[in-house]
């Protein structure tokens, strides 16, 4: 009995052109209503943050990104369309990488052309006539680089959600992730109360730790200035920091990702 | 082409395989019958692996069907009875997809969509029920598939499409291919299923060539209801009965149909099977 080959790159590019072409109209509409918004938000001349764009490419890109990405496998919806998409002469892998593809690179890429384009025309036009100052997107800023990891993170989350749920996939994922971090949470603070709990008042640290923490921190010569007299947690533990980093961006959504292949070929319909 | 071994298959609790075996070859037309709800939808979507077996397994070319590999997709076309399109122009359809078919020939789609007149420039989502379902029976064809899985494929076809449909299957069909053709219609496919294999209660009860049966049984009228030995089957007609009974060539008879096949092979399956292994001789 034969396996099967797991990857080739006309049959992937066959099944990307399919995939593009099934999102192109819906996806065209929306990148001119966001290039539009973008456009009317930066003739705003009131607002003289700079930090304006990134806010509003956020909130693009976070909503917008996770609201596409519950999308992602809607043929699964129906078990009509389920069976076409299935049956479509590729690999499992194959498949998952070009809807995953579409879902990461494909839409950051995407909206980040849209908003820089309604965001140029806007504030050219801000300059030009009005002589406001120029705010612009910073993509090769730190800030902009920890967004992209976010909603990688949160997107990992959403393409399983798009498999796992047969509806309403944004609104089921969205409440099941509140209820597994409501309760992660729940259960870290109990944890912690019960192991810390000689150390706190309340939700403070009894000042004599605290004391003792400080010294430590100015002895370490790690924090300097104001920073001095509050415990910087990030600061003084660097390895706990970087591996919660690498927990939360890469660990956690392949680990999640490789859940969510596995559930495309266990999928029936 | 597919091996079925032991198959058990359940909705929920409900059984609706146990333990079948079945095996089907290449160059014939296999006619699936049942009642409905015998599980012959089902029993395509295990063959094509959109369903997984509670047990035993299926052979669906060289590969086991639940794993879905794309060398056993490619070589299978399924027309499920409830059809889905994506909303694209039939010929967009046609350069998207047809890329992943090694076989898939434009000159018989060019022919066939032709023969079927189905637009070839509308949205696909714009067709009514007939024109999409001749346009997808019209690339399964072009597809050459060794295995074309078709369900319910005359629902929603007008009557001169019925007959380019079944020309399209008798010239489909050579010895690396397989058509198999899932119908409550059984008139529309009389003369092109061969064999037939007729599901009951989750089992096999009957899969046998059609032209053994018709050599050796026709269909007599008579007045009066016989309750003889060598009637297999009486049905009560206007003006007096059809009888199933073996016939020698001078009694005026019918030939028997595929859906008077169905009724004996569901009311008296046990002596069809025993007749047709010829145990009714020793």
């Amino acid at each position: 009995m034969n396996k099967g080959t797991v990857f080739s790159l006309d049959r992937f590019l066959a099944l990307l052109n399919i995939e593009l072409n099934s999102i192109k109209k819906p996806a065209l509409i929306t990148a001119a209503a966001i290039g539009g918004f973008v456009f009317l938000t930066s003739l705003n001349f009131t607002n003289q943050d700079p930090a304006m764009h990134m806010g509003n490419f956020s909130l693009f890109l976070m909503l917008g990104g996770l609201i596409f990405t519950s999308y992602s496998f809607k043929e699964l919806k129906e078990n009509t369309s389920g069976m076409s998409w299935l049956l479509i002469p590729g690999s499992h892998f194959e498949k998952f990488m070009v809807k995953l593809l579409v879902a990461s690179a494909g839409f950051i890429v995407g909206i980040t052309c849209v908003y820089y384009l309604g965001m140029f025309l806007g504030e050219t036009v801000n300059a030009l006539i009005l002589e406001s100052p120029h705010r612009y997107l910073d993509i090769f800023s730190w800030d902009f680089l920890n967004l992209i990891g976010g909603y990688l993170l949160m997107m990992s989350f959403y393409v399983f959600g798009s498999i796992y749920f047969k509806s309403y996939h944004f609104i089921k994922t969205s409440l099941a992730l509140f209820g597994f971090f409501l309760l992660f949470g729940i259960i870290v603070l109990t944890i912690a109360y019960l192991v810390f709990l000689p150390y706190f008042d309340g939700f403070s640290i009894k000042p004599e730790y605290k004391e003792i923490l400080i010294n430590a921190q100015r002895n370490s010569g790690r924090v300097h200035g104001q920073q001095e007299n509050n415990f910087q947690i990030g600061a003084n533990m660097p390895v706990f920091r970087y591996i919660m980093k690498a927990w939360m961006n890469f660990v956690t959504p392949i680990v999640v990702l490789i859940a969510s292949y596995l559930k495309i070929t266990e999928k029936q319909v | 082409m597919i091996k079925i071994n032991n198959l058990d298959f359940s909705y929920k609790n409900t059984s609706l395989f146990h333990d079948l075996d079945m095996n089907m070859d290449h160059g014939n037309i296999y006619g699936l019958l049942g009642r409905n709800g015998a599980g012959k939808t089902t029993l395509l979507k295990l063959m094509t692996g959109l369903r997984f077996p509670d047990s035993g397994e299926i052979i669906t070319g060289d590969f086991l069907a639940s794993s879905r590999p794309k060398e056993m997709l490619e070589k299978i076309c399924f027309i499920p009875e409830e059809i889905w399109v994506p909303p694209l122009t039939a010929k967009k359809y046609v350069q998207l997809y047809s890329k992943c078919y090694p076989s898939f020939s434009h000159e018989l789609l060019k022919t066939h969509i032709e023969e079927f007149e189905v637009p070839y420039e509308r949205n696909l989502n714009k067709l009514s029920l007939g024109q999409k379902k001749k346009f997808l029976l019209a690339f399964g064809f072009a597809s050459q598939c060794a295995l074309l899985i078709l369900d319910e494929p005359t629902n929603g076809l007008d009557i001169p499409s019925k007959s380019i449909f079944r020309r399209l299957v008798a010239e489909y069909i050579n010895d690396d291919q397989t058509v198999i053709i899932s119908t409550h219609q059984v008139r529309d496919v009389e003369n092109l299923i061969d064999p037939i294999i007729i599901l009951e209660k989750g089992k096999v009860i009957f899969q046998q060539y059609v032209n053994a049966l018709q050599d050796k049984f026709k269909i007599v009228k008579m007045k009066e209801k016989s309750d003889t030995e060598e009637i297999l089957y009486s049905e009560k007609t206007l003006g007096g009965y059809s009888v199933v009974m073996e016939a020698d060539s001078e009694t005026e008879a019918e030939q028997l149909d595929i859906e008077t096949i169905f009724n004996i092979a569901v009311n008296n399956p046990q002596k069809l099977n025993k007749i047709m292994k010829g145990e009714d001789n020793e």
